[in-house]
């Protein structure tokens, strides 16, 4: 076989296994490489994980934080009013339950509202009126009688 | 008339509590007779003032000394009047014989004669104050007013006496007459009718009679003081009334208050979620 021929047929077989080795090379690179894919979004998942719970332990601080504002507003302002108005704060923490939820908020204003008759004003102010009320049907009735009498 | 109730009307109006006494007594009067009250100060002659109207010395004891404590009374049957003594005003430092002379005119009578005598010259501040209650208490057509002992004042003294006199009660408008009790009854013992009739005291019997001839007398007082008292207590009512207005209106405010700062109060939380 004529050299020429043997180097080329050479050359050839030579580019056919290095074209195989390329070839071989090629696969186990893109499987390390999705290994490495999936390694890396397993940790980012995790992190974002980690994140969102962190979040979340970050907005439930948030809320305690908020809810206690809530309640030591409440706490001042509903022992004014009592201060004020002059009545039991007995049911002060049952109310302060509320504040949990703003769905509650109606339900809050109508407990505080119930207040209002056993507050000392209302109730001095009630036996006032009732008291001018019964003196103005008295003398009503006396008057009455006495007009009675002249007609009669 | 027994729907009326005097004791509650007389604890719940003190102010009027003197006229609602005597319109209880013209309410529940049970006999006719007409009371003359006589009403003065101490030793102004009003017992001997009552024996002269009465014609009989001996009914009302009369002495320098106090000697009415208490109120007394004698009934004339045939004229159908009672003659009421009250003792002398400002004579016991109590003040219970004011009391006792307070309550017969308050209640009982129906004619009074507030005595004064003459003697003493004009009226002092004290029988001042007492007409002025007087006449707050009664119409003034049942009010007359008796000058005692015209004749132990001289002449020219009892023109300028009777003269101050006159001009101290001007603004109570009332009838007012001058009279001697001892004139009256030396007339009476001498048979004189001239000392008779300068005493006066038959022209105060007339005054007297013609009041209580009036036939409806009480029955006009009576609803005069009805309507009076009906007046007083319609006003009474009204302020009430007014009151109770005014205090409803100020629990709507303090409610309304109230209301409002809940409200505050709510919006406030709400901008904590």
């Amino acid at each position: 076989m004529p050299l020429p021929l043997l180097i080329g047929l050479g050359v050839a077989a030579a580019a056919a296994v290095a074209a195989v080795a390329i070839t071989t090379s090629d696969d186990s690179s893109s499987s390390q490489h999705n290994a490495d894919e999936q390694t890396k979004r397993k940790i980012e998942e995790e992190n974002e994980k980690k994140r969102q719970q962190a979040l979340n332990v970050q907005q439930q601080d948030l809320n305690k934080q908020k809810l206690n504002k809530r309640k030591l507003f409440f706490d001042t302002e509903f022992n004014r009013l009592s201060a004020k108005y002059d009545f039991d704060n007995k049911e002060k923490s049952s109310i302060q339950t509320l504040l949990i939820s703003k769905e509650n908020m109606r339900l809050l204003k109508a407990r505080i509202d119930e207040h209002w008759p056993k507050t000392a004003v209302s109730k001095g102010l009630s036996k006032t009126i009732r008291d001018l009320d019964l003196e103005s049907k008295t003398i009503e009735m006396h008057i009455k009688s006495l007009k009675e009498q002249t007609h009669g | 008339m027994s729907n009326i109730n005097f004791e509650a009307l007389k604890r719940q109006f003190p102010e009027i509590k003197n006229k609602i006494i005597r319109l209880e007594y013209l309410s529940t009067k049970e006999n006719n007779y007409f009371n003359v009250v006589v009403y003065g100060k101490y030793n102004h002659g009003k017992s001997s003032l009552l024996n002269a109207l009465i014609g009989d010395e001996s009914i009302f004891k009369v002495e320098d000394c106090r000697t009415t404590t208490k109120n007394d009374s004698f009934i004339d049957g045939l004229k159908g009047i009672k003659w009421i003594d009250t003792p002398g005003l400002s004579a016991d430092i109590q003040g219970n014989d004011d009391t006792h002379a307070t309550n017969a005119i308050t209640k009982e009578a129906d004619i009074i004669l507030f005595v004064h005598s003459l003697r003493m010259g004009e009226l002092d501040q004290a029988e001042m104050e007492y007409l002025k209650d007087l006449v707050y208490l009664k119409p003034a057509s049942s009010l007359i007013l008796v000058l005692t002992q015209q004749d132990q004042t001289r002449a020219e003294q009892f023109e300028t006496v009777y003269g101050c006199i006159e001009k101290q009660v001007e603004q109570f408008n009332l009838k007012n007459i001058c009279v001697s009790t001892t004139r009256y009854f030396k007339g009476l013992s001498l048979n004189n009718g001239n000392q008779i009739a300068r005493s006066k005291i038959l022209v105060l019997q007339d005054m007297l009679m013609q009041v209580y001839k009036e036939n409806d007398y009480l029955d006009t007082e009576l609803k005069n003081l009805t309507k009076e008292v009906i007046h007083y207590l319609e006003n009474e009512r009204e302020i009430v009334e007014q009151n109770k207005v005014k205090k409803q209106q100020e629990l709507r405010q303090m409610h309304s208050n109230f209301q409002n700062e809940v409200k505050q109060m709510i919006n406030k939380i709400q901008q904590f979620y």
